[in-house]
């Protein structure tokens, strides 16, 4: 047997995040860091290897709990592969962010070790094949993630956590009721109680789809998140520390998007080809009512997460979809839309900590005196609203076509909803950056303005920063490896139930 | 239910027959009360404290302790009749259960439920 | 005649009487009370090494005494289970009893004898010898239940409430005790026999009418009885006021070993004695509402409670109503296909076991170090003590139920095997899983305070030697037990199939 370099994915993480926890704070961010290096050149070496067709690689098979159809079975295609490497590079910047102050105490070993745990749990959900494995490392992202919120975040961190569990937990304990339906009811087209998701495919009767998808749903919808799902998000994004937000919009958010490509569209098509032009609706109207929110948040961090849920809103445009176009959009635009919210809210989040405040109308002018910031800031938010030569435009491109293709009005609602939605973008950008600095005139000059204590970028900053803009400027002009590694995947795994897709890959090669 | 039905016909005629005896007394019987009559001791002196009283736990204690050795050595009884018959084994058993009452014995003494003060 | 194998068969019985013995006569010689809790927990390697030995032995004789004694599998599981139980609570008690208990070999002999009582209870065919074998278990549980003779320091009243404790269990014990036995007797009635093998033989035989009435009240009688012992709802009156009222090993010891013993004699009474086979519908739609009432009312009412030893009798009565779940679901679908769902029940038994020693101990530790017993005295424990924080959260997560811990993966188990049983069964696994979404309000509400919340002064707290292993243990079981679930599961499913093919074997 070689060795098992998934389980090493998983595992470096979760029990160097144990390890990391008992550790003193100064020697805390050094390991932690240096684990998340170790599993991000892991899951470097499963990419470099990885060959371009269809289906599971390295996979690993190792009975757990046979007679719960719980087996120990990783492995890794195209759409989680790329998945898993977002995750390992925000949880080295989160990590490698947060040099400096751990928030609310002294428990820095604590922080970085959660922070490696939620790590571990979002490549746990990422490289499972198994239904009840892929619900057990949904369950250990959990913790950590209130964990972190609830003791590291802002003033209002209880309230945050508390919504946080209470929707999560109720979508994954709806799942639950699913992953235990969903094995009762293939028993007997399969021969024996199973949950391995290979095996399971083509085995779900018709009749169980409907109800089984409303459970898988809930939990993914909860997470993705869809609207009207989505009103925990905005409180923990906006309350969780920045590094921890990194991680949480980057990689977490897109382990809901995942469910429903992985779990949802090969196990239940006729529930999820009945269901697609109603989530498709929720999609539209999410991306419109978070961009409007989105426009009128006086806090930026707010406005990132609104940004945030109305960007995810295209990616489920896409993954419903249903053919091959809009999914290899959905799966790119998960990738780029990690990389351009992680670096938004690192900015966002270095803002705040250099100025003090959050909101908009305190600042002003920042441009003139912070021109790194500007510049990247500028870039940020330019692939945030789909610039063609950076890398969101790709995947919004594709994922719009495919929708164009599926349903030609959502594909029309969906490009245009997304045209002003990246008015609030700019807003905060000349918000901030540019115009005035407003408190100097407000109270006579007793307080100095807040853009006077701003120091611009600093090394360690750039440190983290450039890694992600550089991916930015890189799959904007050469994403085509991505959907190459990510199409055959698509067509072999997730639209195994769908009516066959009309053309496969023909788009694809146009941006190489 | 038909086996049950003659017991059913019993418990009936004995309860009507209870009422039937309490009823003639009661009926029947003259009566006539007076205050001696109804005093707690009719035969004796009027009685100067309340009957009921505290006492000492220690009653009690004395109380539970005899019972349940006395039980124990009464459980000895049937044994030992049959002692011929059980042979070896039984003297065994026997022997097993006086001295598991000796500990019993030996903790009951330990905690000085024997000392009256 | 009596023979050696009788003896043999009974040896992790009369090995834990004879420690229990020990213990008294040592106590009254030895001053040290460390030399009392040293022997008692080194002792449990006796009766555990008997077990072992009974285990190991192929094609053994099963049944001794006459066919009262039934040593199958399903008995060794629960004899291992209450050997481990032991364990525990010793370790646990060990400080707590220094401090604050005159009489400590008297607590520790009463919990063995109670040992011996619970593993009766899971290794007899025959209905007086688990009702004796009852009583054995619930006397010391009275008396340790009301031990607290002197007021924790900081906690004036604990010493009245202890015995307030003791009485109020005494009474609802006896009233149950006398439910059960009635049942028993009714059971008596209708069969004619008190062996469980003659009844499941008498009962196949059985036909409508008057009988199958009567029978149906024995039924529930005996479900009530035991009832009382597995705290379900409505039986569970007695738990919170006695879980907060005895002293906290107190409290560990009934949460664990009463509910254990309680859930072996009630499943062997009902499978053995075949009276799922004969039973109506009325039965199993009994104890499906049992088992919803129990999950329902523990979750709810445990969010409102501000002790922590309340909190856990409420949390141990829907854990009561999660095994329900299964045992609905034995009831329903009595055919030995449901060996699964009973192995299910057995290994959730062991894991709530192992999870909530864990959480007794850490409540102990915290107890001894600050004298607080309220969900509020957790605030910012992490701070204070992060060895013991991580632990306890580690417990509370498990038993709430969070993957990857065993907790979680024995209650799906139950829930996968209930799910399958078909009929109504779905929906009660669905209202199992709301409940587990209801639980986690208060167990993660605790993991929230030891974690969150600000502590009430910035100190570091000392847990001694003896709670450290408790917990050390616990953590490692739950560890083990998640990673090597598949092994537990057999070891469970050996003894359920045992049982099963007791029945077949009756039957014929």
């Amino acid at each position: 047997m070689s060795f098992p370099i998934l389980s090493a994915i998983i595992f470096v993480p979760l029990v160097g995040g144990i390890i990391t926890a008992t550790l003193p704070r100064r020697v805390a961010w050094p390991v932690a860091l240096g684990i998340g290096l170790i599993d991000l050149a892991l899951i470097a070496a499963v990419g470099a290897q990885f060959g371009r067709i269809g289906g599971y690689q390295f996979a690993e098979h190792a009975p757990w709990i046979p007679s719960l159809g719980l087996e120990y079975s990783l492995g890794v295609d195209g759409i989680s592969l790329f998945l898993a490497i977002l995750t390992a590079l925000l949880a080295v910047i989160a990590i490698a962010s947060s040099r400096g102050e751990v928030p609310n105490g002294q428990r820095g070993g604590l922080y970085f070790g959660l922070m490696l745990l939620l790590a571990g749990g979002i490549q746990g959900v990422f490289l499972t094949t198994n239904v009840f494995l892929f619900y057990v490392f949904w369950e250990v992202m959990l913790v950590p993630a209130y964990l972190l919120i609830g003791t590291f975040g802002g003033p209002r961190r209880a309230y945050a956590a508390i919504k946080f569990v209470i929707y999560t937990a109720i979508g994954s304990l709806l799942m639950l009721a699913g992953v235990i339906g969903l094995g009762a009811v293939a028993t007997a087209s399969v021969g024996h109680f199973t949950l391995d998701l290979p095996t399971l495919v083509h085995h779900v009767p018709a009749g169980a789809q409907g109800w089984l998808f409303l459970a898988f749903f809930a939990a993914f919808a909860v997470k993705a998140p869809l609207f009207p799902f989505h009103s925990w998000l905005p409180d923990a994004y906006t309350e969780a520390p920045t590094p921890v937000t990194v991680l949480l919009a980057g990689a977490m958010s897109k382990t809901g998007a995942y469910g429903f490509i992985r779990f949802c569209l090969p196990l239940f098509p006729n529930a999820v080809r009945d269901a697609a032009p109603i989530i498709e609706t929720l999609a539209v109207i999410g991306i419109l009512y978070c961009a409007v929110q989105a426009l009128v948040q006086p806090d930026f961090k707010r406005l990132l997460a609104y940004s945030s849920i109305s960007h995810m809103g295209v990616i489920l445009l896409g993954i419903f979809a249903l053919n091959a176009q809009g999914l290899d959009g959905a799966v790119l635009q998960m990738i780029n839309h990690g990389i351009t919210t992680g670096a938004l809210f690192l900015i966002a989040g270095i803002i705040a900590e250099r100025t003090q405040t959050r909101s908009i109308r305190e600042l002003g002018g920042l441009a003139t005196r912070l021109p790194m910031q500007v510049l990247v800031f500028c870039v940020a938010a330019l692939s945030s609203l789909g610039l063609p030569g950076l890398n969101s435009f790709a995947g919004e491109f594709l994922a719009l076509l495919g929708a164009f293709q599926a349903n030609v009005v959502f594909g029309v609602l969906g490009t245009l909803v997304v045209i002003p939605a990246a008015w609030y973008l700019l807003r905060f950008f000349q918000g901030v950056m540019e115009g005035p600095s407003p408190s100097l005139s407000d109270d006579g000059g007793t307080t100095r303005p807040r853009t006077a204590v701003a120091r611009d970028l600093n090394a360690s900053d750039l440190a983290v920063l450039v890694p992600l803009l550089a991916l930015m400027v890189l799959l904007g002009f050469f994403p085509g490896p991505l959907p190459d590694r990510i199409e055959p995947s698509v067509t072999t795994s997730v639209l195994v139930g769908q009516h066959p897709a009309p053309t496969t890959a023909p788009l694809i090669t146009t941006h190489k | 239910m038909a086996p049950y039905l003659p017991i059913l016909i019993l418990m009936g005629l004995a309860f009507a027959f209870t009422l039937l005896v309490t009823m003639v007394t009661f009926i029947l019987g003259p009566k006539k009360p007076n205050a001696t009559k109804l005093s707690p001791y009719e035969c004796g002196i009027a009685e100067i404290t309340p009957p009921q009283r505290r006492f000492p736990v220690k009653y009690l204690v004395t109380g539970m302790l005899f019972i349940i050795f006395d039980i124990e050595a009464a459980s000895l009884l049937p044994l030992s009749i049959l002692m011929k018959r059980l042979g070896v084994t039984g003297l065994l058993e026997l022997v097993t259960f006086v001295a598991i009452l000796l500990i019993a014995f030996l903790y009951v003494w330990r905690k000085g439920a024997f000392t009256w003060e | 005649m009596l023979g050696q194998t009788d003896l043999w068969l009974l040896s992790p019985e009369i090995a834990m009487t004879g420690l229990a013995l020990l213990v008294v006569v040592l106590d009254f010689f030895v001053k040290r009370k460390a030399i009392i809790s040293i022997v008692s927990i080194a002792g449990l390697a006796v009766p555990a090494a008997c077990a072992t030995w009974i285990a190991v032995t192929d094609n053994r004789t099963i049944t001794g005494f006459y066919g009262m004694l039934r040593v199958d599998n399903y008995a060794l599981f629960f004899d291992f289970l209450f050997i481990l139980i032991g364990a525990g609570t010793v370790l646990a008690s060990y400080d707590y009893v220094r401090l604050y208990m005159k009489n400590a070999g008297e607590f520790y002999a009463l919990m063995l004898f109670a040992l011996v009582g619970a593993m009766l209870m899971a290794s007899t065919g025959e209905l007086i010898t688990i009702y004796i074998a009852l009583e054995l278990t619930s006397f010391p549980l009275y008396v340790m239940a009301g031990m607290l003779r002197n007021s924790v320091p900081g906690d004036p009243g604990s010493a009245s409430r202890s015995s307030e404790a003791g009485i109020k269990y005494v009474l609802l014990g006896a009233m149950s005790s006398a439910i059960l036995l009635y049942g028993m007797a009714l059971l008596y009635g209708t069969t004619g026999s008190t062996d469980l093998g003659e009844i499941a033989r008498a009962l196949t035989s059985i036909g409508k009418g008057p009988d199958s009435l009567v029978l149906l009240l024995a039924e529930v009688f005996i479900f009530a009885g035991f009832g009382f012992k597995i705290s379900a709802v409505p039986f569970h009156m007695w738990a919170p006021d006695i879980y907060q009222g005895a002293p906290t090993p107190g409290t560990l010891f009934f949460s664990v070993a009463s509910k254990t013993a309680g859930f072996a004699a009630l499943i062997r009474v009902f499978v053995d004695g075949g009276l799922f086979s004969a039973s109506s519908f009325y039965l199993w739609g009994l104890i499906g509402v049992a088992a919803v009432l129990s999950m329902t009312l523990g979750n709810v009412v445990a969010i409102a409670q501000t002790d922590i030893k309340r909190m856990m009798a409420y949390s141990s009565i829907a854990q009561a109503g999660y095994i329900l779940v299964g045992f609905t679901a034995l009831a329903f679908n009595p055919s030995s296909a449901s060996a699964s769902t009973n192995s299910a029940m057995l290994v959730f038994l062991a894991v709530y076991v192992i999870s909530n020693i864990g959480a007794f101990a850490g409540i102990i530790a915290l107890a001894n170090a600050t004298g607080g017993e309220r969900v509020r005295d957790f605030d910012g424990l992490v701070r204070r003590s992060p060895a013991l924080a991580l632990g306890m959260s580690l417990c509370l997560l498990s038993l709430a139920g969070i993957p990857p811990f065993a907790g979680a993966i024995s209650k799906i188990f139950i829930f996968i095997t209930a799910w399958q049983g078909g009929g109504f069964l779905p929906f009660i696994v669905i209202i199992a899983l709301l409940n587990s979404v209801i639980s986690l309000v208060y167990y993660a509400g605790v993991v929230y305070r030891i974690f969150v919340a600000p502590p009430p002064r910035e100190d570091r707290l000392r847990v001694s030697p003896a709670l450290t292993a408790a917990m050390t243990l616990s953590v490692i079981g739950i560890l083990a037990a998640t990673v090597f679930f598949q092994p537990l599961l057999l070891a469970g499913k050996m003894g359920a199939l045992d049982l099963f093919g007791f029945l077949t074997l009756a039957s014929k």
